[in-house]
C-alpha cells in the first residue's frame, strides 16, 4: 500500500558468498562486483552502451525470495530506461518476473502535484528534473517493488538480468554503484507524524574579526528521522530485531519511506545506513515503537 | 498571522557559469564581479558619481526574474536606483522598468510612526520625512534595496546609480541578487528577531570594565507552518538542499509593515538546517534559523 514505508534490508545481490556476477562488458577498473560494495564511489561502468547492450547478469547460486530491486546512484539520462528480469533457467528465457522497460527516472511531480508555478527552476513542465536539479535532491535510487506490480509479487528466482538502453548518454557508458535484489518489508504503518527529513551539511566556516563570514560546502547529506509505532508483537520480534541485529550502525541499506506523492518517494527513497543504534520500546500488549534515523551514504 | 515571508533563493547574478558582468567602471581592487561574491567584504567601488554610474549584468539566456536586491550600498539619502530588465543587450523595449526610485525608504510611513512622534520633538532614527538619520545606518541591518516584480523572462539587467552628492565619491555595492522571489503561502509564528553584539570587555584590578562591540548581527528564528505537501517538497526542500548553511540569500519578513522591512531584509545564511517536520496529512512545518551575514 502506497504511504507504508518499505526497506529492503536483505540483499541477495551483495552477498559474495552467493554464485556469481559479469556483464556484457566492463571499462577497465569498473567491474560488474563492484556493485556489490557499499561505497558509493566504486562503480560498474559498461564497456560500451550500445555494442554490446549494457546488462548486469547475477546468478545467486540457488533461488531465493525476491520482492525488490533498487538501483544505486546511477548515470542514466532521462530518456535512459532498463529492464529487470529474474528467471530460473540460466538463459533467463523462462521468466518469474519481468519489468518491461522502465525509465530510469520518475517523474518529481504527478498530475496535480505541481507546487505552484509550474516553470520551477528544479523540474520541467513534464515534472523531470533538470540536469543542475538533480546534484540538489538525494542520490538517485531507483526502486521497483513487485507487489505494486499488478501482474506480480514476490518471487523466487536464481538469475538476474538487467538490461539498460541509454544510447544517448553523454558518458559514453552506463554506470551503477549499486544493486539491491532481495526482500522487500512493508510495514504496518506509515510514519507517524512528527517525522522529519533535511539535509545535514559539513561546512567550512571562516570568520573575519569583522564579524564576516563565508562558507565553503565540504559535504550534505538527507536524514530522515521518524516513528514507526502501533508495531505488533510479531513484527518487532519477527522483522524489526532481525533488521536491526543485522544492518547494525554500518551495514547499508535501502528505504522507502513515502510514496503516496512522487516527490515525497524521489525524497524519501535512501541508500543509507542507520544514523545511531535503536531501541524497541514495548509501550503495550502487543505494541512497540521504534524511533528510527536513517542517514544516506554519500 | 498573515502571510509575508519572501525568500530570493536562486541568484542568477552571482552564478559565474552564466554570461557576463560590466560596470561603468571600477575602483581598483573592486571590479564588479564582486557583486557576485559571498563575502560581504568584497564589494563593487565605482570609478566615480558621474551619471550614470551602473552595473550590467548579461546572463547569456533568458531567466525568470521576479525580484532584484541590492545589498550593502552606500547610498545617501538622496541617491536614486534604477532597475531595467531586458531582452535586449542595448536594454531597448525592457520588459521591466523601476524607473528612478529612492535607494532609501521612510522607516515610518504615515501611520506607523512609533507613539513619541506625536510629541513634536524630532526622533533620534528619522528625520521629519521619516527617512533615517546617519545615526540610524549604523543600528539598522546591512540596507538592503529590494524589488519584487511580477515574474518576467530576461537576459540582461542595468542596474543605474545616481547620487552626485554621495561623500565617499564612488558608488559602492556588496552584492546583487538576481532571480526567481518566493513568498511563503501560509503562516508563520514564534518570530523572534534579536541582535547579536560580540564585544571585548576589559577589565581593571579595581574592578571597573569597560566593552567596546567588536560587530553585530541580527539574527531571526521562525516557524513556517502548514505548509502544503506540493509547496514543502516542490519548493523548500529543494530550497534547503540548495542553500544548505553555506550559501547565501536573500529574505523579507514582514514588508506589509514598511518599518518592519528594516528589520528583516536580510542578506543571510540559514544557521542551522531546517528540519521538514510532516505535522498532519500531507502538511508540514519547518523552523528556519536565519544568521545575517555581514562585514
Amino acid at each position: 500500500m502506497a504511504n507504508r514505508a518499505k526497506i529492503f534490508p536483505f540483499n541477495r545481490w551483495s552477498d559474495t558468498a552467493l554464485g556469481s556476477i559479469s556483464s556484457s562488458g566492463d571499462a577497465a577498473g569498473y567491474a560488474a562486483s563492484k556493485t556489490q560494495q557499499r561505497q558509493r564511489s566504486r562503480v560498474w561502468r559498461s564497456s560500451s552502451l550500445s555494442s554490446p547492450s549494457p546488462y548486469l547478469y547475477r546468478d545467486l547460486g540457488a533461488q531465493y525470495r525476491i520482492g525488490g530491486l533498487a538501483l544505486v546512484s546511477h548515470n542514466l539520462t532521462a530518456s535512459g530506461q532498463f529492464r529487470v528480469r529474474i528467471s530460473n533457467n540460466a538463459a533467463v528465457t523462462d521468466v518469474v518476473y519481468d519489468s518491461g522497460w522502465l525509465f530510469g527516472w520518475e517523474a518529481i511531480f504527478g498530475v496535480d502535484e505541481e507546487p505552484d508555478g509550474a516553470d520551477s527552476e528544479f523540474v520541467g513542465v513534464d515534472g523531470a528534473p533538470f540536469a543542475a536539479t538533480i546534484s540538489l535532491l538525494p542520490k538517485p535510487v531507483r526502486r521497483l517493488v513487485f507487489a505494486e506490480d499488478p501482474y506480480f509479487s514476490e518471487v523466487s528466482g536464481r538469475y538476474i538480468q538487467i538490461d539498460f538502453d541509454d544510447t544517448d548518454n553523454g558518458d559514453g557508458y552506463i554506470e551503477i554503484a549499486y544493486v539491491y535484489a532481495g526482500i522487500v518489508v512493508e510495514l504496518e504503518k506509515s510514519m507517524a507524524y512528527g517525522w522529519q527529513i533535511w539535509r545535514e551539511e559539513q561546512a567550512r566556516v571562516k570568520r573575519a574579526a569583522s564579524g564576516q563570514l563565508w562558507m565553503d560546502s565540504l559535504f550534505k547529506r538527507f536524514h530522515v528521522s521518524c516513528l514507526f509505532d502501533f508495531q505488533s508483537d510479531a513484527r518487532a520480534a519477527g522483522f524489526w530485531k532481525f533488521f536491526f541485529n543485522h544492518v547494525g550502525v554500518t551495514r547499508e541499506f535501502v528505504v522507502s519511506l513515502k510514496d503516496d506523492t512522487a516527490a515525497s518517494k524521489v525524497w524519501s527513497t535512501l541508500y543509507c545506513k542507520l544514523a545511531q543504534p535503536v531501541n524497541l520500546r514495548h509501550v503495550e500488549a502487543d505494541s512497540h515503537e521504534v524511533t528510527v534515523e536513517f542517514a544516506e551514504i554519500v | 498571522m498573515g502571510v509575508n515571508l519572501k525568500m530570493f533563493p536562486f541568484n542568477r547574478w552571482s552564478d559565474t557559469a552564466l554570461g557576463s558582468i560590466f560596470s561603468s567602471g571600477a575602483r581598483s581592487g573592486y571590479a564588479a564581479s564582486e557583486t557576485q561574491v559571498q563575502q560581504r567584504g568584497r564589494r563593487w567601488r565605482s570609478a566615480d558619481l558621474l551619471y550614470p554610474v551602473w552595473l550590467k549584468r548579461d546572463l547569456g539566456t533568458s531567466y525568470r526574474i521576479g525580484g532584484v536586491a541590492i545589498v550593502a550600498h552606500n547610498l545617501t539619502r538622496a541617491g536614486t536606483v534604477r532597475v531595467m530588465i531586458s531582452e535586449n543587450v542595448d536594454m531597448s523595449s525592457p520588459v521591466y522598468d523601476s524607473g528612478e526610485v529612492n535607494a532609501w525608504e521612510k522607516l515610518w510611513p504615515a501611520g506607523e510612526e512609533p507613539d513619541y512622534t506625536g510629541s513634536g520633538l524630532a526622533s533620534e532614527w528619522a528625520d521629519s520625512d521619516g527617512l533615517p538619520l546617519a545615526a540610524a545606518l549604523s543600528v539598522l541591518p546591512e540596507p538592503i534595496f529590494y524589488k519584487t516584480i511580477t515574474a518576467v523572462s530576461g537576459r540582461y539587467i542595468e542596474l543605474h546609480f545616481s547620487d552626485a552628492g554621495n561623500g565617499d565619491g564612488y558608488i559602492e555595492v556588496a552584492y546583487v541578487y538576481v532571480g526567481v522571489v518566493i513568498e511563503a503561502d501560509v503562516n508563520y509564528s514564534q518570530l523572534q528577531v534579536r541582535q547579536v553584539d560580540v564585544a571585548r570587555s576589559q577589565e581593571a584590578s579595581s574592578g571597573q570594565d569597560w566593552v567596546k562591540s567588536v560587530y553585530k548581527r541580527t539574527e531571526v528564528s521562525v516557524t513556517l507552518e502548514l505548509q502544503p505537501e506540493n509547496r514543502a517538497l516542490g519548493f523548500w526542500m529543494f530550497i534547503f538542499s540548495r542553500l544548505g548553511i553555506s550559501r547565501e540569500f536573500v529574505v523579507v519578513i514582514r514588508d506589509q509593515k514598511a518599518s518592519w522591512r528594516f528589520w528583516l531584509a536580510l542578506y543571510a545564511h540559514f544557521s542551522e538546517i531546517p528540519k521538514q517536520t510532516g505535522t498532519h496529512f500531507q502538511l508540514y512545518e519547518f523552523p528556519l534559523e536565519i544568521e545575517e551575514l555581514v562585514g
